[in-house]
């Protein structure tokens, strides 16, 4: 009697259970993993999130996902071990991590030029299906050429120089995994890129593996495009072990930057290391010092947030706007930060009483504590009964440390850059200067501003970043008009008790970041106040004012700006945008760094 | 490929052979200085001579193209020539595997091999570079194969000049050549392509 669906797939579970062990032995003795989930069909696979190929990965749980109903219907039940293997060498060598991982998709996103968006995590895919592939059918001996072969063959033209990759590397006869093809150009342009294929896969199966994954992207992006128009999308997808792997909360900072050097994203053709053709007139020596460089300056430009939204699309991490946006300017504003304020403690203004000691002839006589000395013995003698007192330290109070809160106000009128599709050199500023005096101890309000009624502000004084970010990342892009309402309810008619307390004199910062634009604030409020008497009735609440504007002349060629200097706003002029960052650092430091806090306290008395 | 049937190697065996080659067969070659021979330097006429007696299995083989005053191992010197007689020097060493002994019956294949092949694999690569490539020596271990119509074990005449062809560094260096070609071009054609719409964006503005 024929077996049932349910025991095959079943018997199919227990035999991969047994096998669990061997396959991590293939990589290291020592590798611990959870062992494997499997579906028994593939709708529950595809709803745990394993759409495409019939096994997966998650990088963050250190799991592996088996769709059995998938592996028959391939015909691929013979192939535990391999497929098992496969799976695990991408926890354990190619990605292995969630930063290499990173890595690798940033340098194929920097290649792809955009020319195949959604092909980043598919690219990434086959380059390290390769090393992995190509490690355990050479050293190991499994049948990796097996399971492709069973898989079939395909017209398109990625599947095509894809699998004679293989074949090159594991001198498989040419047509093993390939169509038969005639002779004509493209066939001879998919040899070439084969060849180098090949070639890349064996230079970079080292540690330095991350760095070929931009040259393979260049490789096979003229396939991807060609296969578009075929219909080999659909062959290849079966691969797609590496989709979502990196699903889960979070993900790894460090990606604000690009550290890519332009050598990692040429074709294979034009690199001497593979292409023997051309002439290596640089030693490796030279390459070296070239990343060293580029770490030492910080590892070169900053990428823009939509760039690192395509890289963690393509990675499969799940991740809120907000959130995503704020790590973005999070992570660009740390190294512009002042230091954590270092907690002093002062040596002790109250001796504490500890106990007693014999005095001895060395000693201050007015440390003797005679009552002690004579309640012991009537015989006083130094040395012996003679009794003196010792003290202990008591830690005195900490020196008095107090920031001003900041209330930040940031025009987002359309002359500003959303901070979501590039680097807002205002949000960075704002990031910088709001998360220094939330270091400090400060509360910060952050107000974001464009037209009437385009206000998006924090509710109050506060001390959550996530609060403050969602305002910094946000963007109007309308009409300019300064939201004076905000400042009369902090200041003048505050909107709650709290407000009050907060804003209460000398205790608060009040930062404008705009341009030209700043003078609708100077204009009357729709409650009829004169725009000059609120500024003047914040100044004076608040206790110090700066302006940052973008302007194209001379502060003093602006009549508003000369009063307002004049009214006590302190201002100051950038020619561009990005000048915002260096203002924000010094900002930072002269208002929200200990020493400076200390010394203005100093001045005051 | 002619089939040798009586003579098949393993390949990994042969492979593993060459690449124990001992450092005597790097050394200078012998070669012509002021139209005289050195008195110096490795003798690779010396060594072709006594590796086609090896494999033909005659003591004394007369072979007139080695001994006539254009002797093709004997040669002016300079870099080109140099790293040729490297390439020889090499696959003397490669011919001289024990289970090629008498395997011979006509020089004409391995002279073929010896002036023409590695004429043309010599001006690709430097010989130290071939060498210490992996596929480079298979390449090499076919290539001797080939000029000794012998076959691997386990695999038939189509399959052993199908990856003999993957391997042949000539067409390799063709084929990449082209795509370097094609690279350079597509990425003028994208230079110009950007800067045109550089143009045009400024224009518009």
């Amino acid at each position: 009697m024929p077996k049932s669906k349910d025991k095959i797939l079943f018997d199919l579970k227990e035999k991969y259970d047994l096998l669990w062990h061997d396959a991590l032995k293939i990589w290291s003795e020592y590798v611990r993993l959870t062992p494997a989930d499997y579906y028994f069909d593939s709708k529950s696979a595809k709803a745990a999130g394993l759409s495409q190929s019939f096994a997966a990965i998650r990088l963050k749980e250190s799991r592996v996902m088996i769709d059995l109903e998938k592996v028959v219907k391939h015909g691929l039940e013979d192939f535990i071990l391999e497929i098992l293997s496969h799976e695990i060498g991408h926890h354990v060598a190619f990605p292995g991590n969630m930063l290499d991982f990173g890595q690798m998709t940033a340098l194929i996103q920097a290649a792809v030029k955009g020319n195949v968006p959604n092909h980043i995590s598919l690219i990434g895919n086959l380059y390290t299906d390769l090393l992995i592939n190509d490690r355990l059918q050479r050293q190991n001996n499994l049948r990796m050429s097996d399971i492709y072969i069973r898989l079939g063959k395909s017209k398109s033209p990625l599947w095509n120089v894809y699998m004679r990759i293989y074949e090159l590397l594991w001198s498989l006869p040419t047509g093993t995994l390939t169509e038969n093809v005639d002779s004509s150009k493209s066939v001879e342009t998919q040899e070439a890129d084969a060849i180098l294929g090949s070639r890349l896969i064996r230079n970079y199966a080292g540690s330095d593996w991350v760095r070929g994954a931009g040259k393979f992207a260049m490789l096979l992006v003229p396939y991807i495009l060609a296969d578009q128009e075929s219909d080999g999308q659909s062959q290849i997808a079966i691969l797609s072990d590496l989709e979502n792997a990196a699903q889960g909360e979070g993900f790894p900072g460090g990606f604000a930057s690009v550290g890519i050097s332009d050598e990692d994203i040429v074709h294979p053709s034009m690199d001497p290391e593979l292409n023997p053709t051309i002439s290596n007139n640089k030693n490796k020596k030279d390459g070296l010092e070239k990343i060293n460089q580029s770490i030492a300056s910080g590892g070169g430009n900053t990428r823009s947030p939509s760039e690192l939204n395509s890289i963690l699309n393509a990675m499969g991490v799940k991740i809120s706007d907000d959130d995503l946006y704020a790590s973005y300017y999070r992570e660009l504003s740390l190294p512009h930060l002042i230091p954590y304020p270092v907690k002093k403690r002062p040596s002790s203004t109250e001796p504490l009483p500890e106990g007693l000691d014999v005095w001895d002839s060395g000693t201050a006589l007015d440390r003797v504590s005679w009552i002690e000395s004579a309640s012991r013995s009537p015989y006083l003698i130094p040395g012996y009964t003679l009794l003196e007192r010792t003290y202990g330290e008591q830690p005195g109070p900490e020196p008095e440390f107090s920031a001003p809160n900041l209330d930040l106000y940031i025009d987002c009128s359309g002359s500003m850059p959303n901070p979501r599709y590039q680097v807002s050199y205002l949000a960075l500023a704002g990031a910088i200067i709001s998360l220094s005096a939330l270091r400090a101890g400060a509360r910060v309000q952050a107000v974001l501003w464009s037209g009437p009624n385009q206000v998006l502000m924090t509710d109050e004084f506060t001390r959550e970043e996530k609060k403050i970010f969602k305002v910094l990342t946000g963007f109007f892009g309308g009409g300019t008009a300064f939201p004076l309402t905000v400042l009369e309810e902090t200041y003048i008619e505050p909107r709650n008790p709290r407000q009050r307390k907060i804003a209460e004199p000398g205790g608060t910062h009040v930062l404008l970041i705009s341009d030209d634009g700043i003078d609708t604030m100077f204009l009357n409020s729709p409650s009829g106040f004169s725009g000059w008497d609120i500024s003047e009735a914040v100044l004076s609440q608040a206790g110090a004012g700066t302006m940052v504007l973008n302007l194209y002349s001379e502060i003093d060629n602006y009549p508003v700006l000369v009063r307002a200097k004049q009214q006590g706003w302190n201002i100051f002029r950038v020619n561009d945008l990005a000048s915002l960052v260096k203002f924000a650092r010094d900002f930072a430091r002269l208002t929200y760094a200990e020493d400076q806090i200390q010394s203005r306290k100093k001045n005051a008395k | 490929m002619q089939n040798n049937s009586e003579s098949q190697i393993m390949l990994v065996d042969f492979i593993r052979y060459i690449s124990n080659m001992p450092d005597l067969f790097f050394q200078e070659p012998r070669m012509m200085i002021d139209a005289k021979p050195a008195s110096f330097g490795l003798n690779v006429d010396a060594l072709v001579q006594d590796t086609l007696e090896f494999l033909t299995g005659q003591e004394n083989l007369e072979i007139d193209w080695l001994n006539n005053n254009q002797n093709p191992f004997l040669l002016p010197a300079n870099e080109k020539n140099k790293n040729y007689l490297a390439f020889v020097a090499m696959a003397t060493y490669s011919l001289n595997y024990p289970g090629f002994s008498g395997v011979l019956e006509s020089v004409s294949p391995v002279k073929i091999f010896l002036i023409k092949t590695l004429q043309k694999l010599s001006t690709l690569m430097p010989a130290s570079v071939f060498f210490n490539d992996q596929d480079r020596r298979e390449e090499l271990a076919r290539l001797c194969i080939q000029a000794l119509s012998i076959l691997p074990v386990g695999e038939s005449a189509s399959v052993a000049g199908d990856r003999l062809k993957a391997l042949d560094s000539v067409e390799r260096m063709r084929l990449l050549k082209e795509s370097q070609e094609i690279q350079r071009r597509n990425e003028e054609l994208r230079k110009k392509r950007e800067a045109e719409e550089m143009a045009s964006k400024w224009n518009r503005e």
